[in-house]
């Protein structure tokens, strides 16, 4: 078969029948002996081509308007936020030529997708930082946000940060951002999407309007603000060292951990704190402390595991520190033959955080006789009811300014962005 | 007069799992477990345009409130998860329609996402996928294109809808539903339509793995007369067809009507008019309730329209058409050509136009709402009609068999692929392993009526009742019975309230009754005792209680023996005995019945 260019558009002549449209990309992975048309009803067919078919090229080609945009209305009542773009599906077009999906975060752009937005705020600038997906992203990269967010908030004429970001590692960027940004002035709102954009039951229109809320509300915190149940009615501020993506599809995926959302914000804008812990918007000039050894990891501890895989990270890839997600009360294997404790020990070099796989609940390192083995050793410190991923991030920021283990354990233990809460209220 | 129609014939399939995920397909439950509230928002298609039907349901600003079954819905209709892999049984079924109408079938098959906004589907789209096209079904020897055959999933029914809160019952969401487009054909009388639309649902059923029971096969009719062009939805009996299309026909007619006296006047229409302040004192209770709930009064001034506000379109004034626009955003019309006592505004209307100098000849409209979308939309229908555009629509059948508005008719822009879901290639040997023999009704019915020698027309209505298969199979268990006599029988059905589903439920018994018919065990005439109670006696019950069963010739022997009857002076005594009357009146029948 000639190659005929995408977006043509064609007769296919085959033995039994005729059919007209338009030349279509075929989807990735697919195999080369048919082609994809787009019929007048605008259904697409795949039609195998043989050496019998004829193709007859006619002429015209497909017409795909631009992505639709809004006026942009500046109103000087509204107070300005800016919106840094990094990924994810909250705000992105399809392009129906080659049906691949784009970010689309040009402020008319925005305008058209959320024309709500127009009473809410002025979208003073966006920023287009990089277009990574959640599971691509880096710790370098939390330094970039870090730094864009930075300098966004520093400029007194912006209220509040939104970040778009994809969901699946959304909680470790909240969490970098609320250790890399010290001494916080004004909201810092991440949200993405758990529906793609392009339909219109897309859970990133509330989202997007419930953030734009929160940037513009009084609480100075990093946050992730998405759904809060299935409903389209309001969703939470969670904050941002205290919340963990929970499930692979709903709305409702990211769900407040040992701590309560600190606010309830619905898509009429208004706002109901729920949990009083947490900073007012303030004069203070913050602090950029954007920095992050790589140097870590992070384990699961679960019947039968390994503990020799401690060896190689150290030995192999120079790890200085390593949280352990351990099972219960924070159990590593420590009598039988598969024992965690003398390679733990062995890495004296190496700090562990203990952590635990139950999510919900505190670690203790004295109830149990295995936990006091492992609590007594000087590399080990039992991480409160912090989050895997919080401590795993904390860790990583820690290790990038101190090196004396000893010191290591008491910051670990020290906290910066609320991301420990001393004591366990009861919650439904 | 001879319009143009074509046909989109919906078919529920009867299978176990729903189209994309694994939930039931039963529609029993009846409480919801849950209700999720949720918001719809128009999305830019591929032409970067957001369609004029998506448009309208945007400014209609309604909430959707969908009905969670358990067993019967799962996140999967709840648009909280991804669809699983096509249903195959669902696919095998819908490809043997289409093969059955003589369609040609795709290689590879792509699940498209329709945008549908009314919130019937909880994604915004309803996934859909064209799985044979360019095929044909004779009907009345006339050859009936058949466009497309699409597999898709059926939409949330809806529950109730009040004050802009509408109700959807997921478990209707999902079930596979083909859906079959005929060309376009022209009819000057539209039992045509419903012919077509019978031979193909007729011809679909030799699947079996059909559902039951009303909504299971609904029928949109799209009909273009000029050039303006009105889908109507949701006709729910075959019957129907030809009446509803009758009084859409009427209704466009008198439009042009309208349209063209409009051009005979200087008819023109106002700005809009917020009036409400003017309404403060009003001593009408209902413009009390409508401030007291927070509505605006909007007016139109419709100049030189005191003739037109009344002009008849079909059963409806053109108030009342007006009215029918505005029923989608909840609001309403009062004019100054209708009774004003009966709402107490006479006076407030004629110090109004005594204010704004309205004419004689004008008409002043008003209208309650929140805000000026009803009667922004409701203006430009008015000005549309003033320069003489009958726009085209979606319209929906009302159970009186007229019709009303529901959305402006949706563009062709509207349709992208399901990305969640990959390509499905489609072998010519696996079509070949499912395909199903099936022969058109039409010549079905050529060759039943040369076996019997009955009329076609008996057949076909045997057809339509759905009987063609139970009168054949009782003709072959029954090979001394005149064919003409049981579908006769068949044919009289209704005067008996009797159908179908009757003779689903009581099979056996219809199969003694046609049996003892040929081994004349009953007589004829006895049939008309027996299916008056059928439905609710058993057959030997009702034998047993009218004493059904017909003399033989050794049981009448015996009783004139008895009875000591030996010539023909004596038989008046027989006559004296009432039972016995009735069998031989009954033999007597039967024999000059033949």
């Amino acid at each position: 078969m000639k190659n005929i260019e995408i977006g043509k558009k064609i007769k296919i002549i085959k033995k039994d029948f005729e059919i007209e449209g338009f030349i279509i990309p075929k989807p990735e992975l697919y195999e080369e002996d048919f082609i994809l048309v787009k019929l007048y009803n605008g259904y697409n067919i795949g039609i195998e081509i043989d050496e019998n078919t004829k193709i007859i090229e006619l002429g015209e080609k497909i017409k795909v308007g631009e992505f639709p945009k809004a006026e942009i209305i500046k109103n000087s009542n509204l107070k300005n936020i800016s919106l840094i773009h990094t990924g994810g599906t909250i705000a992105s077009k399809i392009d129906y030529s080659t049906q691949a999906v784009s970010p689309a975060i040009q402020p008319e752009e925005l305008f058209y997708i959320f024309p709500e937005l127009k009473n809410i705020a002025n979208v003073e600038r966006t920023i287009l930082l990089f277009n990574i997906a959640s599971e691509d992203m880096l710790p370098k990269n939390w330094i970039k946000i870090a730094e864009a967010a930075y300098k966004e908030i520093n400029d007194k004429e912006i209220f509040g940060v939104i970040i778009s970001h994809g969901t699946d590692t959304m909680h470790f960027t909240s969490a970098a951002l609320s250790f890399f940004i010290r001494n916080l002035n004004k909201p810092i709102i991440l949200t993405g999407a758990q529906r793609s954009s392009d339909r219109a039951s897309s859970d990133a229109k509330m989202n997007f309007i419930c953030s734009s809320y929160a940037a513009i509300s009084n609480i100075a915190e990093v946050g992730i603000v998405m759904h809060a149940s299935s409903n389209d009615d309001f969703c939470y501020f969670h904050r941002g060292t205290k919340v963990r993506k929970f499930h692979t599809t709903r709305r409702d995926a990211f769900k407040s951990v040992n701590d309560k959302p600190i606010a309830k914000i619905y898509y009429d804008g208004k706002i109901e704190i729920i949990n009083k812990n947490y900073k007012e918007r303030n004069e203070n000039r913050p602090e950029l402390k954007a920095f992050f050894d790589e140097r870590v990891a992070m384990l699961k501890f679960y019947p039968n595991s390994r503990p020799e895989i401690i060896d190689i990270l150290v030995n192999n890839f120079d790890i200085r520190g390593i949280v352990i997600e351990a099972s219960g009360l924070g159990h590593v294997a420590t009598n039988n033959e598969k024992s965690w404790i003398p390679y733990i020990k062995k890495n004296d070099n190496t700090l562990f955080a203990i952590t635990s796989q139950c999510i919900f609940g505190r670690v203790h390192p004295y109830v149990y006789t295995n936990t006091r083995i492992l609590s007594n050793l000087e590399n080990v410190v039992f991480c409160e009811d912090m989050l895997s991923e919080v401590a795993y991030v904390k860790l990583g920021w820690l290790l990038a300014q101190e090196k004396d283990l000893k010191k290591l354990k008491e910051l670990m233990l020290t906290n910066f962005a609320n991301e420990i809460n001393y004591i366990s209220y009861y919650e439904d | 007069m001879k319009i143009k129609a074509g046909l989109e014939i919906h078919i529920q399939l009867d299978t176990k799992e729903k189209l994309f995920c694994k939930c039931k397909t039963t529609m029993k439950e009846e409480i919801p477990k849950k209700i999720i509230k949720r918001k719809l928002h128009p999305v830019a298609g591929e032409f970067g345009i957001v369609d004029l039907a998506a448009q309208y349901e945007y400014l209609r600003d309604r909430e959707f409130y969908y009905e969670y079954f358990e067993n019967e819905s799962c996140l999967i209709e709840l648009d909280e998860e991804p669809p699983r892999e096509i249903n195959k049984e669902a696919l095998t079924y819908a490809l043997q329609i289409a093969m059955m109408l003589n369609c040609k079938i795709p290689d590879r098959i792509q699940i498209m996402r329709k945008t549908v906004i009314d919130g019937s589907n909880t994604s915004g789209f309803q996934r859909t996928a064209l799985i044979g096209f360019d095929g044909y079904i004779d009907v009345d020897n006339k050859k009936i294109e058949i466009k497309t055959v699409c597999l898709e999933e059926d939409a949330c029914a809806i529950d109730k809808e009040e004050n802009g809160k509408v109700y959807y019952k997921l478990n209707r969401l999902g079930i596979p539903l083909v859906e079959i487009s005929t060309g376009i054909f022209e009819v000057e009388n539209f039992k045509e339509i419903e012919e077509v639309a019978f031979n193909i649902g007729w011809l679909v059923k030799t699947i079996k793995k059909i559902k039951r029971g009303i909504g299971s096969i609904r029928q949109d009719v799209n009909i273009s007369i000029n050039s303006t062009r009105i889908e109507l939805k949701g006709i729910q009996r075959l019957e129907d067809i030809s009446k509803v299309v009758n009084y859409e026909v009427r209704r466009l007619l008198d439009l042009e009507k309208l349209v063209k006296e409009f051009k005979n006047r200087e008819v023109k229409i106002s700005d809009i008019l917020i009036l409400t302040d003017k309404f403060k004192n009003s001593k009408s209770k209902l413009i009390e309730k409508f401030l007291k709930e927070g509505n605006e009064i909007y007016g139109l001034i419709l100049y030189n329209f005191k003739d037109f506000i009344n002009f008849k379109i079909a059963d409806r004034t053109l108030a009342k058409e007006i009215a029918d626009y505005l029923k989608a955003f909840n609001s309403g019309i009062i004019h100054s050509e209708e009774n004003l006592e009966k709402y107490n505004l006479k006076e407030d209307f004629e110090k109004i136009r005594e204010e704004l100098k309205i004419g004689n000849e004008d008409v002043l409209a008003i209208f309650a709402s929140k805000n000026d979308i009803p009667i922004k939309f409701i203006k430009q229908k008015i000005e549309k009609l003033i320069n003489g555009i009958l726009e085209n629509e979606t319209r929906k059948a009302n159970s009186d068999l007229s019709t009303s508005f529901l959305r402006p008719l949706p563009g062709s822009a509207r349709m992208y692929p399901e990305t969640d879901l990959p390509l499905i290639s489609i072998s010519r040997d696996f079509l070949e392993q499912i395909k199903i023999s099936s022969t058109p009704l039409n010549i079905i019915i050529n060759q039943l009526s040369q076996k019997y020698n009955v009329d076609k027309n008996v057949l076909k209505e045997i057809a339509r009742k759905d009987l063609l298969d139970f009168c054949q199979e009782i003709l072959d268990r029954n090979k001394n019975l005149n064919p003409n006599f049981v579908f006769q029988i068949f044919l009289n059905f209704e005067k008996y309230n009797l159908d179908k589903e009757i003779v689903e439920k009581k099979r056996d018994d219809f199969y003694l009754m046609f049996k003892y018919l040929e081994e004349r065990k009953i007589s004829k005439a006895a049939i008309d005792d027996i299916l008056k109670e059928i439905k609710e006696k058993s057959l030997e019950e009702i034998i047993k209680e009218k004493d059904l069963i017909a003399f033989n010739k050794d049981e009448l022997k015996s009783i004139l023996e008895k009875m000591n009857i030996k010539d023909k002076k004596d038989l008046r005594k027989l006559f004296e005995n009432e039972k016995i009357k009735k069998k031989i009146i009954f033999e007597m029948i039967d024999e000059l019945l033949g």
